[in-house]
């Protein structure tokens, strides 16, 4: 449809309308936000606002031992999945964007079938698998299995990265003399950085916000992510939420705002792959 | 010189793929022998083939059905709720003559719930729909309402209000992708419809719609899959609970395998939930291979 003009009434109008429902929708994590400020004496019933703000729940929840070794555990697993993941991706999304061989628009299909395989079964055998090899309570099946279910969409997003860059600058290095990976590596690479990190970035969130591998593959306390760590910290029946809540800020706030950047970098990834995250 | 070109496209795939059947193939398949052959509990199972005893239990369990329903009901409402919301989200930014940075700051804003972490996000709504700290039931209780605001904690509501968290929180997923299918609408097509004298709702429905079926289908079959073997948030927020009112596959399947620890009934129910997967699947993909 389309609308050029509208009158200055209902110009108004749209921007005062949308901004509302753009605010009510969000209005939940708003809210979480201003209770992390509420202070740890401040019953709840009092209001649904703060009636007094501080930062010191902030403090208390980065003097955690618990929470920051969970923190850094997330940090540990997210690093190295997505890690994997592009050394793994980087040359498979080169290969299907630059090369058509037998196979190529199976394989590509196979991609788009492995996400629709129910993580809850992947959970089962990998935990089978895990326990048979002594990999049980470790942070191994855990980045194997980030690795795993990111990797379909870590390839077909480098593939439109790659598929982007002319063919010509990878000739002419070949011409000089470069392998084919030579000239991957040397002249491919470099140009395609944002792509790249914004993939590294994305496969890093997901593997951050993954929940079930991490509660089912690890046992020990001081071994769990920050996702089981929040998640066990709900279910107690004395919830300290003055602490909670920070570290649920501290744990998504970080990667909403790097998910802003990025996002423009994904987008044709996501259509083809629709990997919801 | 082509034959060339095949081994080094093959060099450059091999690796993945090697990943993949090491870590999903193979996976896929030992899930499908522990349906059919391990009874009992435990991961030092007897490798008989059991005559689809398991399949038989999980057939007449006599919970099948009403998690199957709640299941259905569960992704399909998501699924509906995701596309109406995330189309008319998409289309509201489109169409409206307003300023460009504008719209981009709100489109911003909307993608916000699909960037929060899944598990914060159930938190958040454990929180929010909580009966004592939950901004809900204090503004109840401080305009003097009687009602008893626990939705989370009664078996009617359950499942609706973990439902319509899902919905919060990947509307704008929907909508991040149709608004980018909507903005490589030719606008040609727009301007035709209007000389031929269309109004407003008929080029949404004879144009808009149109253009964008093949991706909104293929995300909604994307979605009804993923989200009715979605894990997450049912489990932190209600735990299939109270009373399995909001208890999904998914969750029967990690009750089963990681509290009973019955892996061959729980990979049997498992299977059944992928095989309804792959039916959606290629139901949505004929329909859309039809054109």
């Amino acid at each position: 449809m389309l609308i050029t003009k509208l009158s200055v009434w209902k110009k108004a109008l749209s921007y005062i309308g949308l901004t509302l429902v753009a605010i009510i929708y969000i209005s939940p994590f708003l809210w979480m936000i201003m209770s992390s400020f509420r202070p740890a004496s401040e019953p709840f019933a009092l209001g649904i606002f703060p009636q007094s703000w501080t930062i010191q729940n902030y403090f208390r929840t980065l003097q955690d031992p618990e929470l920051l070794m969970s923190f850094f555990n997330s940090f540990k697993v997210a690093a190295i999945s997505a890690g994997l993941a592009l050394v793994l991706g980087i040359p498979a999304g080169y290969g299907f964007a630059r090369f058509g061989f037998k196979g190529r628009s199976f394989l590509m299909s196979f991609l788009m079938v492995v996400p629709t395989f129910p993580g809850i079964l992947l959970a089962i055998t990998l935990f089978v698998m895990a326990v048979r090899v002594g990999l049980y309570d470790t942070h191994y099946p855990l980045i194997l299995a980030n690795t795993l279910i990111n990797l379909p969409f870590t390839i077909w997003n480098l593939r439109t990265v790659f598929a982007a860059v002319s063919r010509e600058i990878e000739e002419s290095a070949m011409v000089e003399g470069c392998s084919r990976f030579q000239a991957l590596v040397k002249v491919v690479l470099p140009i395609t950085v944002p792509g790249l990190a914004a993939t590294y970035a994305f496969v890093y969130i997901l593997s951050w916000n993954e929940y079930l591998f991490a509660t089912t593959f690890i046992s020990t306390s001081e071994k769990r992510l920050i996702t089981t760590t929040m998640a066990s910290a709900i279910g107690q029946f004395n919830v300290d939420y003055a602490k909670l809540i920070p570290a649920a800020i501290l744990s998504t706030l970080p990667l909403i705002i790097l998910f802003m950047f990025i996002q423009r970098y994904i987008i044709k990834g996501l259509a083809m792959g629709s990997t919801k995250g | 010189m082509p034959k060339i070109r095949i081994h080094t496209a093959y060099w450059f795939v091999l690796p993945a793929m090697l990943f993949f059947i090491l870590l999903a193939i193979y996976p896929s398949g030992y899930v499908l022998f522990l349906s059919l052959f391990a009874t009992g509990k435990g991961t030092a199972f007897s490798a008989d083939f059991s005559n689809f005893s398991n399949f038989i239990a999980v057939w007449n369990h006599h919970n099948f059905s009403k998690i199957l329903v709640q299941t259905l009901i569960y992704a399909g409402g998501a699924t509906l709720l995701h596309a109406f919301l995330g189309f008319t989200f998409a289309l509201l930014l489109n169409i409206l003559p307003l300023n460009k940075t504008y719209i981009r700051t709100m489109r911003t804003v909307f993608l916000i719930p699909w960037a929060i972490t899944p598990t914060v996000v159930a938190i958040l709504f454990r929180l929010v729909l909580h009966p004592q700290v939950g901004p809900i039931a204090i503004f109840l209780k401080s305009i003097g309402s009687p009602v008893v605001f626990a939705p989370l904690g009664q078996t009617d509501s359950a499942l609706l209000f973990v439902t319509l968290t899902n919905v919060w929180m990947f509307t704008p997923f929907y909508m991040l992708m149709i608004l980018s299918a909507l903005q490589a609408i030719d606008l040609g097509l727009y301007e035709a419809a209007v000389v031929d004298g269309a109004n407003g709702y008929q080029q949404i429905f004879f144009i808009t719609i149109p253009s964008i079926r093949n991706l909104l289908l293929t995300l909604m079959m994307f979605d009804f899959v993923s989200t009715a073997a979605y894990f997450d948030l049912t489990w932190i927020m209600t735990q299939g609970g109270p009373v399995l009112s909001s208890e999904i596959i998914p969750t029967w399947v990690y009750r089963t395998a990681f509290q009973s620890f019955e892996f061959g009934k729980a990979s049997a129910i498992g299977m059944i939930l992928f095989t309804i997967s792959v039916i959606v699947s290629i139901i949505v993909l004929r329909v859309i291979n039809r054109e």
